[in-house]
Protein backbone atom coordinates (compact mmCIF):
# COMPACT_ATOMS: atom_id res chain seq x y z
CA UNK A 1 0.00 0.00 0.00
CA UNK A 2 1.94 3.32 -1.21
CA UNK A 3 -0.85 5.70 -1.74
CA UNK A 4 -2.31 7.07 1.64
CA UNK A 5 -5.38 8.16 1.31
CA UNK A 6 -7.22 9.77 4.12
CA UNK A 7 -8.71 7.04 6.56
CA UNK A 8 -12.65 7.13 5.91
CA UNK A 9 -15.39 6.86 9.02
CA UNK A 10 -18.01 5.10 9.36
CA UNK A 11 -20.76 5.62 12.10
CA UNK A 12 -22.72 3.17 13.33
CA UNK A 13 -25.55 3.40 15.78
CA UNK A 14 -26.08 1.10 18.37
CA UNK A 15 -23.75 -1.72 19.69
CA UNK A 16 -25.57 -4.63 20.09
CA UNK A 17 -24.44 -7.76 18.47
CA UNK A 18 -25.41 -6.45 14.61
CA UNK A 19 -23.15 -3.14 15.64
CA UNK A 20 -20.52 -4.87 17.25
CA UNK A 21 -19.75 -7.21 14.60
CA UNK A 22 -20.05 -4.70 12.17
CA UNK A 23 -17.33 -2.65 13.66
CA UNK A 24 -14.72 -5.36 14.35
CA UNK A 25 -15.28 -6.28 10.42
CA UNK A 26 -14.57 -2.72 9.03
CA UNK A 27 -11.98 -1.79 11.71
CA UNK A 28 -10.01 -5.35 10.07
CA UNK A 29 -10.94 -3.55 6.87
CA UNK A 30 -8.73 -0.68 7.91
CA UNK A 31 -11.48 2.07 8.53
CA UNK A 32 -12.32 4.03 11.28
CA UNK A 33 -15.46 3.34 12.94
CA UNK A 34 -17.17 5.39 15.79
CA UNK A 35 -20.23 3.02 17.32
CA UNK A 36 -22.73 5.41 19.26
CA UNK A 37 -24.82 3.75 22.15
CA UNK A 38 -27.14 5.43 24.74
CA UNK A 39 -27.29 2.36 27.03
CA UNK A 40 -24.06 1.77 29.61
CA UNK A 41 -23.12 -1.94 28.65
CA UNK A 42 -24.16 -4.94 30.09
CA UNK A 43 -27.72 -3.98 29.60
CA UNK A 44 -30.65 -5.87 29.82
CA UNK A 45 -32.17 -7.69 26.24
CA UNK A 46 -34.51 -10.08 25.36
CA UNK A 47 -32.95 -12.50 22.36
CA UNK A 48 -30.56 -15.46 23.72
CA UNK A 49 -30.99 -18.53 21.67
CA UNK A 50 -28.07 -18.64 18.96
CA UNK A 51 -28.57 -20.25 15.34
CA UNK A 52 -25.63 -22.79 14.39
CA UNK A 53 -24.93 -20.29 11.76
CA UNK A 54 -24.44 -17.66 14.11
CA UNK A 55 -21.65 -19.71 15.78
CA UNK A 56 -19.88 -20.28 12.78
CA UNK A 57 -19.45 -16.30 12.07
CA UNK A 58 -18.94 -15.95 15.97
CA UNK A 59 -15.67 -18.18 15.76
CA UNK A 60 -14.56 -17.08 12.66
CA UNK A 61 -14.21 -13.93 13.82
CA UNK A 62 -12.34 -15.21 16.95
CA UNK A 63 -14.83 -14.99 19.76
CA UNK A 64 -14.89 -18.41 19.94
CA UNK A 65 -12.45 -19.22 23.59
CA UNK A 66 -14.39 -16.08 24.82
CA UNK A 67 -17.61 -18.01 23.97
CA UNK A 68 -16.57 -21.28 25.29
CA UNK A 69 -14.85 -20.05 28.51
CA UNK A 70 -18.24 -17.65 29.37
CA UNK A 71 -19.91 -20.91 29.90
CA UNK A 72 -22.87 -20.32 27.82
CA UNK A 73 -25.01 -23.66 27.82
CA UNK A 74 -24.21 -25.25 24.50
CA UNK A 75 -27.45 -25.71 22.00
CA UNK A 76 -27.03 -29.06 20.00
CA UNK A 77 -31.23 -28.70 18.97
CA UNK A 78 -34.60 -27.13 18.75
CA UNK A 79 -37.60 -29.47 19.94
CA UNK A 80 -40.41 -28.40 19.08
CA UNK A 81 -43.56 -29.83 20.29
CA UNK A 82 -47.46 -29.18 19.18
CA UNK A 83 -50.61 -29.69 20.97
CA UNK A 84 -50.44 -32.92 21.58
CA UNK A 85 -47.79 -35.02 22.99
CA UNK A 86 -46.99 -37.24 20.17
CA UNK A 87 -46.92 -34.10 17.75
CA UNK A 88 -42.96 -33.26 18.31
CA UNK A 89 -39.78 -33.36 16.36
CA UNK A 90 -36.27 -32.62 17.07
CA UNK A 91 -34.61 -30.45 14.83
CA UNK A 92 -30.68 -31.05 15.16
CA UNK A 93 -28.28 -27.94 14.62
CA UNK A 94 -26.27 -28.95 11.76
CA UNK A 95 -24.45 -28.05 8.97
CA UNK A 96 -24.40 -29.30 5.31
CA UNK A 97 -20.73 -30.75 4.04
CA UNK A 98 -19.45 -30.31 0.52
CA UNK A 99 -20.96 -33.35 -0.65
CA UNK A 100 -24.19 -32.79 1.33
CA UNK A 101 -23.00 -34.80 4.31
CA UNK A 102 -24.80 -33.68 7.48
CA UNK A 103 -22.21 -32.58 9.82
CA UNK A 104 -23.54 -32.23 13.59
CA UNK A 105 -22.97 -28.72 15.26
CA UNK A 106 -24.01 -26.87 17.94
CA UNK A 107 -23.89 -22.86 19.35
CA UNK A 108 -24.90 -21.16 22.05
CA UNK A 109 -27.83 -20.19 24.27
CA UNK A 110 -26.73 -16.58 25.92
CA UNK A 111 -27.05 -14.24 28.71
CA UNK A 112 -27.22 -11.32 26.60
CA UNK A 113 -25.66 -8.61 29.08
CA UNK A 114 -22.61 -10.72 28.75
CA UNK A 115 -22.83 -11.80 25.57
CA UNK A 116 -23.43 -7.80 23.78
CA UNK A 117 -20.23 -7.01 26.27
CA UNK A 118 -18.07 -9.42 25.04
CA UNK A 119 -19.00 -8.12 21.24
CA UNK A 120 -18.37 -5.11 22.01
CA UNK A 121 -15.42 -5.03 24.33
CA UNK A 122 -14.13 -7.32 20.98
CA UNK A 123 -14.86 -4.22 18.66
CA UNK A 124 -12.85 -1.89 21.20
CA UNK A 125 -10.00 -4.43 21.19
CA UNK A 126 -10.01 -3.74 17.39
CA UNK A 127 -10.08 -0.54 17.68
CA UNK A 128 -13.01 1.04 17.19
CA UNK A 129 -14.62 4.24 19.03
CA UNK A 130 -17.67 4.09 21.61
CA UNK A 131 -19.33 7.49 22.11
CA UNK A 132 -21.98 7.17 25.34
CA UNK A 133 -24.60 9.57 23.30
CA UNK A 134 -28.12 9.01 21.52
CA UNK A 135 -28.38 9.42 17.90
CA UNK A 136 -31.30 12.03 17.67
CA UNK A 137 -30.90 12.38 14.03
CA UNK A 138 -28.63 12.48 10.96
CA UNK A 139 -26.51 15.25 9.43
CA UNK A 140 -27.02 16.17 5.32
CA UNK A 141 -24.58 17.61 2.98
CA UNK A 142 -25.70 17.93 -0.76
CA UNK A 143 -28.38 16.30 0.42
CA UNK A 144 -26.58 12.99 1.25
CA UNK A 145 -25.74 11.81 4.20
CA UNK A 146 -23.13 13.17 6.33
CA UNK A 147 -22.86 12.51 9.58
CA UNK A 148 -25.25 12.19 13.21
CA UNK A 149 -26.68 14.96 15.85
CA UNK A 150 -25.80 13.04 19.05
CA UNK A 151 -27.11 14.21 22.61
CA UNK A 152 -24.91 12.42 25.78
CA UNK A 153 -26.26 12.01 29.03
CA UNK A 154 -25.82 15.40 30.35
CA UNK A 155 -27.91 16.82 27.92
CA UNK A 156 -25.30 17.95 25.25
CA UNK A 157 -26.06 18.05 21.75
CA UNK A 158 -22.76 17.44 19.41
CA UNK A 159 -22.22 16.54 15.50
CA UNK A 160 -20.20 13.42 14.32
CA UNK A 161 -19.48 13.59 10.72
CA UNK A 162 -18.70 10.39 9.00
CA UNK A 163 -18.29 9.18 5.84
CA UNK A 164 -20.88 6.50 6.05
CA UNK A 165 -23.91 5.71 8.71
CA UNK A 166 -24.99 2.48 9.47
CA UNK A 167 -28.25 1.66 11.61
CA UNK A 168 -27.84 -0.83 13.85
CA UNK A 169 -30.27 0.44 16.30
CA UNK A 170 -32.74 -3.04 16.74
CA UNK A 171 -36.02 -2.24 17.52
CA UNK A 172 -35.16 1.41 17.94
CA UNK A 173 -34.95 1.56 13.80
CA UNK A 174 -33.35 4.70 14.16
CA UNK A 175 -32.74 5.68 10.26
CA UNK A 176 -36.61 5.27 9.42
CA UNK A 177 -37.68 7.67 12.83
CA UNK A 178 -35.28 9.95 11.35
CA UNK A 179 -37.36 9.89 7.92
CA UNK A 180 -34.29 8.48 5.80
CA UNK A 181 -35.64 4.93 4.96
CA UNK A 182 -39.14 4.30 3.05
CA UNK A 183 -42.40 3.30 4.12
CA UNK A 184 -42.49 1.21 7.69
CA UNK A 185 -44.57 -1.54 6.82
CA UNK A 186 -46.19 -3.75 9.70
CA UNK A 187 -45.61 -7.51 9.95
CA UNK A 188 -47.71 -10.44 9.98
CA UNK A 189 -47.06 -10.52 13.80
CA UNK A 190 -47.75 -7.51 15.19
CA UNK A 191 -50.76 -8.19 17.21
CA UNK A 192 -48.20 -10.92 19.05
CA UNK A 193 -47.13 -9.67 22.44
CA UNK A 194 -44.31 -11.85 24.59
CA UNK A 195 -44.34 -12.48 28.19
CA UNK A 196 -41.21 -13.95 29.59
CA UNK A 197 -38.82 -14.21 32.78
CA UNK A 198 -35.69 -16.43 34.07
CA UNK A 199 -36.66 -19.13 36.06
CA UNK A 200 -34.78 -21.49 38.33
CA UNK A 201 -35.49 -25.89 38.87
CA UNK A 202 -36.73 -25.89 35.29
CA UNK A 203 -36.21 -29.53 34.19
CA UNK A 204 -33.76 -29.70 31.61
CA UNK A 205 -32.88 -32.79 29.20
CA UNK A 206 -30.25 -34.97 30.08
CA UNK A 207 -27.02 -34.08 29.17
CA UNK A 208 -25.70 -33.35 25.96
CA UNK A 209 -28.60 -31.93 25.18
CA UNK A 210 -29.25 -30.27 28.81
CA UNK A 211 -28.68 -27.07 26.63
CA UNK A 212 -31.42 -27.37 24.11
CA UNK A 213 -34.14 -24.96 23.05
CA UNK A 214 -37.92 -26.40 23.59
CA UNK A 215 -40.70 -24.60 21.50
CA UNK A 216 -44.29 -25.66 23.16
CA UNK A 217 -47.49 -24.41 20.59
CA UNK A 218 -50.85 -24.65 21.99
CA UNK A 219 -52.97 -23.00 19.17
CA UNK A 220 -52.43 -20.87 16.17
CA UNK A 221 -50.17 -18.02 17.50
CA UNK A 222 -50.34 -18.85 21.12
CA UNK A 223 -46.63 -20.50 21.89
CA UNK A 224 -43.83 -20.93 24.94
CA UNK A 225 -40.01 -20.98 24.42
CA UNK A 226 -37.45 -22.67 26.72
CA UNK A 227 -34.17 -21.65 26.61
CA UNK A 228 -31.58 -22.77 28.80
CA UNK A 229 -29.21 -20.05 29.33
CA UNK A 230 -26.68 -21.47 32.63
CA UNK A 231 -26.19 -24.01 34.01
CA UNK A 232 -28.84 -22.91 36.35
CA UNK A 233 -31.17 -20.97 34.74
CA UNK A 234 -33.71 -21.32 31.99
CA UNK A 235 -34.87 -18.27 30.47
CA UNK A 236 -39.15 -19.00 29.74
CA UNK A 237 -41.41 -16.77 28.01
CA UNK A 238 -45.04 -17.05 26.59
CA UNK A 239 -45.77 -15.32 22.76
CA UNK A 240 -49.69 -14.58 22.57
CA UNK A 241 -51.96 -13.00 20.47
CA UNK A 242 -52.61 -9.58 22.50
CA UNK A 243 -56.21 -9.84 22.37
CA UNK A 244 -56.07 -12.88 24.80
CA UNK A 245 -54.19 -11.11 26.99
CA UNK A 246 -56.75 -8.00 26.59
CA UNK A 247 -59.59 -9.99 27.33
CA UNK A 248 -57.93 -12.00 30.12
CA UNK A 249 -57.83 -8.86 32.32
CA UNK A 250 -54.67 -10.08 34.05
CA UNK A 251 -51.66 -8.38 35.22
CA UNK A 252 -48.69 -9.42 32.48
CA UNK A 253 -47.50 -11.51 35.83
CA UNK A 254 -50.65 -13.61 36.54
CA UNK A 255 -50.78 -13.89 32.21
CA UNK A 256 -47.72 -15.44 32.08
CA UNK A 257 -48.10 -17.46 35.73
CA UNK A 258 -51.61 -19.05 34.40
CA UNK A 259 -50.23 -19.78 30.66
CA UNK A 260 -47.36 -21.64 31.76
CA UNK A 261 -49.18 -23.88 33.69
CA UNK A 262 -51.66 -24.37 31.06
CA UNK A 263 -50.01 -23.95 27.87
CA UNK A 264 -48.92 -27.38 27.19
CA UNK A 265 -48.60 -30.65 29.42
CA UNK A 266 -44.88 -31.09 29.03
CA UNK A 267 -43.97 -26.80 29.93
CA UNK A 268 -45.67 -26.95 32.91
CA UNK A 269 -44.21 -30.71 34.02
CA UNK A 270 -40.87 -29.04 33.36
CA UNK A 271 -42.10 -25.76 35.23
CA UNK A 272 -42.77 -27.71 37.95
CA UNK A 273 -39.68 -27.16 40.72
CA UNK A 274 -39.29 -24.05 39.11
CA UNK A 275 -39.21 -20.47 40.49
CA UNK A 276 -38.90 -17.39 39.35
CA UNK A 277 -35.61 -15.09 39.66
CA UNK A 278 -36.18 -12.33 37.84
CA UNK A 279 -38.92 -9.97 37.50
CA UNK A 280 -41.52 -10.12 34.64
CA UNK A 281 -40.94 -8.39 30.90
CA UNK A 282 -43.17 -7.93 28.32
CA UNK A 283 -42.72 -6.38 24.76
CA UNK A 284 -45.04 -5.92 21.83
CA UNK A 285 -45.27 -4.16 17.97
CA UNK A 286 -42.02 -5.86 17.10
CA UNK A 287 -43.18 -7.41 13.57
CA UNK A 288 -42.31 -4.89 11.00
CA UNK A 289 -40.53 -4.22 7.59
CA UNK A 290 -39.03 -1.29 6.08
CA UNK A 291 -38.14 -0.23 2.88
CA UNK A 292 -35.12 1.73 1.28
CA UNK A 293 -33.36 0.50 4.36
CA UNK A 294 -30.12 0.96 2.03
CA UNK A 295 -28.95 4.15 0.31
CA UNK A 296 -26.86 6.33 -0.60
CA UNK A 297 -24.68 6.77 2.13
CA UNK A 298 -26.72 4.86 4.94
CA UNK A 299 -27.76 1.35 5.37
CA UNK A 300 -29.72 -0.64 8.18
CA UNK A 301 -28.69 -4.08 9.56
CA UNK A 302 -31.07 -6.62 11.56
CA UNK A 303 -33.86 -5.42 13.61
CA UNK A 304 -33.25 -2.02 12.64
CA UNK A 305 -34.91 -2.45 8.97
CA UNK A 306 -37.20 -5.59 9.61
CA UNK A 307 -38.16 -8.03 12.19
CA UNK A 308 -40.77 -10.64 11.58
CA UNK A 309 -41.34 -13.09 14.97
CA UNK A 310 -39.07 -14.72 17.34
CA UNK A 311 -40.09 -18.22 17.04
CA UNK A 312 -37.05 -19.83 15.24
CA UNK A 313 -34.65 -17.24 16.95
CA UNK A 314 -33.13 -15.93 13.86
CA UNK A 315 -32.69 -12.36 15.51
CA UNK A 316 -28.99 -12.21 16.71
CA UNK A 317 -27.94 -14.61 14.14
CA UNK A 318 -29.33 -12.38 11.30
CA UNK A 319 -28.37 -8.78 12.64
CA UNK A 320 -24.74 -10.86 12.91
CA UNK A 321 -24.35 -12.10 9.00
CA UNK A 322 -26.01 -8.90 7.69
CA UNK A 323 -23.52 -7.44 9.60
CA UNK A 324 -20.61 -9.38 7.86
CA UNK A 325 -22.48 -8.61 4.30
CA UNK A 326 -22.63 -4.60 5.86
CA UNK A 327 -19.19 -4.62 5.89
CA UNK A 328 -18.06 -5.59 2.49
CA UNK A 329 -21.36 -3.67 0.85
CA UNK A 330 -19.87 -0.43 2.80
CA UNK A 331 -16.13 -0.55 1.53
CA UNK A 332 -17.38 -1.10 -1.87
CA UNK A 333 -19.24 1.90 -1.56
CA UNK A 334 -16.27 3.68 0.08
CA UNK A 335 -13.85 2.34 -2.78
CA UNK A 336 -15.97 2.83 -5.56
CA UNK A 337 -15.77 5.58 -8.56
CA UNK A 338 -18.44 7.46 -7.46
CA UNK A 339 -21.00 6.30 -10.46
CA UNK A 340 -20.36 2.53 -9.08
CA UNK A 341 -20.67 3.06 -5.45
CA UNK A 342 -24.33 2.04 -5.37
CA UNK A 343 -23.92 -1.29 -6.59
CA UNK A 344 -22.51 -3.20 -3.31
CA UNK A 345 -25.00 -1.31 -1.88
CA UNK A 346 -27.88 -2.70 -3.78
CA UNK A 347 -26.40 -6.03 -3.75
CA UNK A 348 -26.57 -6.17 -0.05
CA UNK A 349 -30.23 -4.97 -0.17
CA UNK A 350 -31.07 -7.70 -2.58
CA UNK A 351 -29.62 -10.36 -0.37
CA UNK A 352 -30.59 -9.14 2.64
CA UNK A 353 -34.46 -8.87 1.86
CA UNK A 354 -34.72 -12.46 -0.60
CA UNK A 355 -32.98 -13.87 3.05
CA UNK A 356 -35.97 -11.92 4.94
CA UNK A 357 -38.40 -13.59 2.67
CA UNK A 358 -36.91 -16.94 3.70
CA UNK A 359 -37.51 -16.01 7.11
CA UNK A 360 -41.05 -15.19 6.70
CA UNK A 361 -42.01 -17.81 4.43
CA UNK A 362 -40.88 -20.70 6.99
CA UNK A 363 -42.87 -18.69 10.08
CA UNK A 364 -45.88 -18.52 8.05
CA UNK A 365 -45.82 -21.95 6.43
CA UNK A 366 -45.13 -23.00 10.18
CA UNK A 367 -48.40 -21.24 11.55
CA UNK A 368 -50.40 -21.78 8.59
CA UNK A 369 -49.77 -25.01 7.16
CA UNK A 370 -48.77 -26.92 10.48
CA UNK A 371 -49.45 -30.36 9.31
CA UNK A 372 -47.41 -29.68 6.11
CA UNK A 373 -44.40 -28.01 8.42
CA UNK A 374 -44.30 -31.23 10.08
CA UNK A 375 -44.29 -33.46 7.31
CA UNK A 376 -41.48 -31.54 5.63
CA UNK A 377 -39.41 -31.47 9.16
CA UNK A 378 -39.58 -35.02 10.21
CA UNK A 379 -40.39 -36.95 7.19
CA UNK A 380 -39.94 -35.42 3.65
CA UNK A 381 -36.92 -32.47 3.53
CA UNK A 382 -35.76 -33.27 7.25
CA UNK A 383 -32.06 -31.84 5.85
CA UNK A 384 -33.20 -28.68 4.39
CA UNK A 385 -35.36 -27.62 7.32
CA UNK A 386 -32.51 -28.34 9.71
CA UNK A 387 -30.64 -26.46 7.63
CA UNK A 388 -33.10 -23.76 7.51
CA UNK A 389 -33.16 -23.59 11.28
CA UNK A 390 -29.22 -23.48 11.62
CA UNK A 391 -29.61 -19.77 10.66
CA UNK A 392 -27.63 -20.58 7.19
CA UNK A 393 -30.59 -17.91 5.04
CA UNK A 394 -28.20 -15.54 3.37
CA UNK A 395 -26.10 -18.16 0.71
CA UNK A 396 -26.27 -19.34 -2.39
CA UNK A 397 -27.21 -22.66 -0.56
CA UNK A 398 -30.02 -21.15 0.31
CA UNK A 399 -31.68 -19.89 -2.31
CA UNK A 400 -31.54 -23.26 -3.52
CA UNK A 401 -32.80 -25.21 -0.48
CA UNK A 402 -35.80 -27.55 -1.63
CA UNK A 403 -37.66 -27.59 1.36
CA UNK A 404 -37.44 -23.55 1.18
CA UNK A 405 -38.74 -23.58 -2.53
CA UNK A 406 -41.58 -25.96 -1.77
CA UNK A 407 -43.02 -23.55 1.78
CA UNK A 408 -42.99 -21.25 -0.87
CA UNK A 409 -44.83 -22.53 -3.60
CA UNK A 410 -47.05 -23.74 -0.98
CA UNK A 411 -47.95 -19.80 0.15
CA UNK A 412 -48.23 -19.03 -2.98
CA UNK A 413 -50.52 -21.10 -3.51
CA UNK A 414 -52.32 -20.23 -1.02
CA UNK A 415 -52.66 -16.83 -2.04
CA UNK A 416 -53.82 -17.97 -5.48
CA UNK A 417 -56.74 -19.62 -4.05
CA UNK A 418 -57.55 -16.36 -1.66
CA UNK A 419 -59.85 -17.63 0.91
CA UNK A 420 -60.66 -20.94 -0.15
CA UNK A 421 -59.32 -22.67 3.22
CA UNK A 422 -59.96 -19.77 5.70
CA UNK B 1 -64.46 -46.13 -7.99
CA UNK B 2 -64.84 -44.26 -4.85
CA UNK B 3 -66.31 -47.06 -2.55
CA UNK B 4 -62.52 -48.21 -2.91
CA UNK B 5 -61.04 -45.76 -1.33
CA UNK B 6 -63.73 -45.12 1.35
CA UNK B 7 -63.23 -48.78 1.88
CA UNK B 8 -59.31 -48.48 2.20
CA UNK B 9 -59.55 -45.54 4.55
CA UNK B 10 -62.28 -47.52 6.70
CA UNK B 11 -59.64 -50.76 6.83
CA UNK B 12 -57.04 -48.37 7.53
CA UNK B 13 -58.93 -46.92 10.34
CA UNK B 14 -59.68 -50.52 11.62
CA UNK B 15 -56.23 -51.48 11.79
CA UNK B 16 -54.47 -47.93 13.54
CA UNK B 17 -56.40 -46.76 15.14
CA UNK B 18 -59.08 -47.46 18.27
CA UNK B 19 -61.68 -46.71 15.82
CA UNK B 20 -64.21 -50.00 14.51
CA UNK B 21 -65.42 -49.98 10.87
CA UNK B 22 -68.93 -50.34 12.36
CA UNK B 23 -69.39 -47.03 14.17
CA UNK B 24 -68.01 -45.92 10.95
CA UNK B 25 -70.19 -43.07 9.46
CA UNK B 26 -69.07 -40.24 6.72
CA UNK B 27 -69.60 -37.91 9.50
CA UNK B 28 -67.57 -39.33 11.76
CA UNK B 29 -65.03 -36.92 13.69
CA UNK B 30 -61.70 -38.18 13.40
CA UNK B 31 -59.32 -35.25 14.35
CA UNK B 32 -61.75 -33.42 16.93
CA UNK B 33 -62.16 -36.76 18.89
CA UNK B 34 -58.62 -37.35 18.86
CA UNK B 35 -58.60 -40.45 16.87
CA UNK B 36 -56.36 -38.84 14.19
CA UNK B 37 -53.43 -36.80 15.44
CA UNK B 38 -50.97 -35.29 13.33
CA UNK B 39 -48.47 -38.17 13.32
CA UNK B 40 -51.05 -40.51 12.49
CA UNK B 41 -51.85 -37.88 9.57
CA UNK B 42 -48.26 -38.22 7.98
CA UNK B 43 -48.56 -42.22 8.94
CA UNK B 44 -52.20 -41.62 6.64
CA UNK B 45 -50.44 -39.82 3.83
CA UNK B 46 -47.89 -42.18 3.31
CA UNK B 47 -49.93 -45.38 3.09
CA UNK B 48 -52.31 -43.97 0.89
CA UNK B 49 -49.58 -43.05 -1.22
CA UNK B 50 -48.03 -46.13 -1.35
CA UNK B 51 -50.94 -48.32 -1.01
CA UNK B 52 -53.59 -46.61 -4.07
CA UNK B 53 -50.66 -44.24 -5.27
CA UNK B 54 -52.14 -41.24 -4.27
CA UNK B 55 -50.12 -38.27 -3.76
CA UNK B 56 -51.50 -36.02 -1.02
CA UNK B 57 -50.07 -32.50 -2.10
CA UNK B 58 -48.67 -30.59 0.91
CA UNK B 59 -51.58 -27.80 0.36
CA UNK B 60 -54.19 -30.45 0.94
CA UNK B 61 -52.41 -31.76 3.76
CA UNK B 62 -54.42 -29.63 6.42
CA UNK B 63 -56.91 -30.26 9.22
CA UNK B 64 -59.93 -29.73 7.22
CA UNK B 65 -59.26 -32.13 4.77
CA UNK B 66 -58.61 -34.51 7.90
CA UNK B 67 -61.61 -33.71 10.03
CA UNK B 68 -63.79 -36.56 9.18
CA UNK B 69 -64.12 -40.13 7.18
CA UNK B 70 -66.27 -37.99 4.78
CA UNK B 71 -63.83 -34.84 4.19
CA UNK B 72 -60.83 -37.77 3.77
CA UNK B 73 -62.74 -39.78 1.06
CA UNK B 74 -63.74 -36.53 -0.81
CA UNK B 75 -60.39 -35.68 -1.03
CA UNK B 76 -58.97 -38.48 -2.41
CA UNK B 77 -61.35 -38.84 -4.68
CA UNK B 78 -61.04 -35.53 -5.67
CA UNK B 79 -57.15 -36.25 -5.80
CA UNK B 80 -57.46 -39.72 -8.02
CA UNK B 81 -59.58 -37.93 -10.35
CA UNK B 82 -56.71 -35.35 -11.00
C1 LIG C 1 -39.94 -11.81 22.33
C2 LIG C 1 -38.64 -11.87 21.59
C3 LIG C 1 -37.81 -13.00 21.71
C4 LIG C 1 -36.59 -13.06 21.01
N1 LIG C 1 -35.83 -14.19 21.11
C5 LIG C 1 -34.69 -14.27 20.38
C6 LIG C 1 -33.84 -15.41 20.45
O1 LIG C 1 -34.11 -16.38 21.18
N2 LIG C 1 -32.72 -15.43 19.71
C7 LIG C 1 -32.37 -14.37 18.90
O2 LIG C 1 -31.34 -14.43 18.23
N3 LIG C 1 -33.14 -13.28 18.82
C8 LIG C 1 -34.27 -13.20 19.54
N4 LIG C 1 -35.02 -12.06 19.47
C9 LIG C 1 -34.56 -10.97 18.60
C10 LIG C 1 -33.35 -10.24 19.19
O3 LIG C 1 -33.72 -9.62 20.39
C11 LIG C 1 -32.84 -9.19 18.21
O4 LIG C 1 -33.01 -9.63 16.91
C12 LIG C 1 -31.38 -8.83 18.40
O5 LIG C 1 -31.12 -8.36 19.68
C13 LIG C 1 -30.98 -7.79 17.36
O6 LIG C 1 -29.65 -7.38 17.55
P1 LIG C 1 -29.18 -5.96 17.04
O7 LIG C 1 -27.73 -5.86 17.31
O8 LIG C 1 -29.64 -5.77 15.64
O9 LIG C 1 -29.99 -4.92 17.91
P2 LIG C 1 -30.07 -4.75 19.51
O10 LIG C 1 -29.49 -5.93 20.18
O11 LIG C 1 -31.47 -4.40 19.81
O12 LIG C 1 -29.14 -3.53 19.80
C14 LIG C 1 -29.49 -2.21 19.46
C15 LIG C 1 -28.72 -1.23 20.31
O13 LIG C 1 -28.92 0.08 19.79
C16 LIG C 1 -29.03 1.00 20.85
N5 LIG C 1 -29.75 2.17 20.33
C17 LIG C 1 -31.00 2.19 19.83
N6 LIG C 1 -31.33 3.43 19.40
C18 LIG C 1 -30.24 4.20 19.61
C19 LIG C 1 -29.96 5.58 19.34
N7 LIG C 1 -30.85 6.39 18.75
N8 LIG C 1 -28.74 6.05 19.68
C20 LIG C 1 -27.82 5.23 20.27
N9 LIG C 1 -28.04 3.94 20.55
C21 LIG C 1 -29.24 3.42 20.20
C22 LIG C 1 -29.77 0.23 21.93
O14 LIG C 1 -29.52 0.77 23.21
C23 LIG C 1 -29.19 -1.18 21.76
O15 LIG C 1 -28.10 -1.41 22.61
C24 LIG C 1 -36.22 -11.98 20.17
C25 LIG C 1 -37.04 -10.86 20.07
C26 LIG C 1 -38.24 -10.79 20.75
C27 LIG C 1 -39.11 -9.59 20.60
Amino acid sequence: MTCARPVKTVAIVGAGPGGATLAVRLRRLGYRVVLVEKATFPREHIGESLTGECAIVLREMGFGDAMDAAGFPVKRAVTVHGPNKLNRFRVPVQRLGEDGVIIPGQTWQVRRPEFDSLLLNGALAEGAELIRAEARGVLRRDGRISGLRLRDETGEDSDLTADFVADASGLQTFLSRSGVCGARHRGGYEKQVAFYGQFEGARRDAAPDDGATHIFYAARHLWAWFIPISSTVTSIGVVTPGALFKESGQSVQEYLTEQLASLHPELSERLREAQPVSETWSTSNYSYHIDDFAGDGYLCIGDAHQFTDPIFSFGVSNSVQEASLAAGAIDGYLTARSVDRMHPIHTYADIVSRAQARVKTLIDTFWEFPLAFLKLAHYDRQADIAELLSGRLYSQSAEMNEAGIIMRDLLAKRRVAGDGRA
Amino acid sequence: MPAANRDYLAAWLAAETDLSVTELTDTSELLASGVLDSLKIMDLTMAVESDLGITIPLEDVIGENFATVGSIVQMLDRLQAG
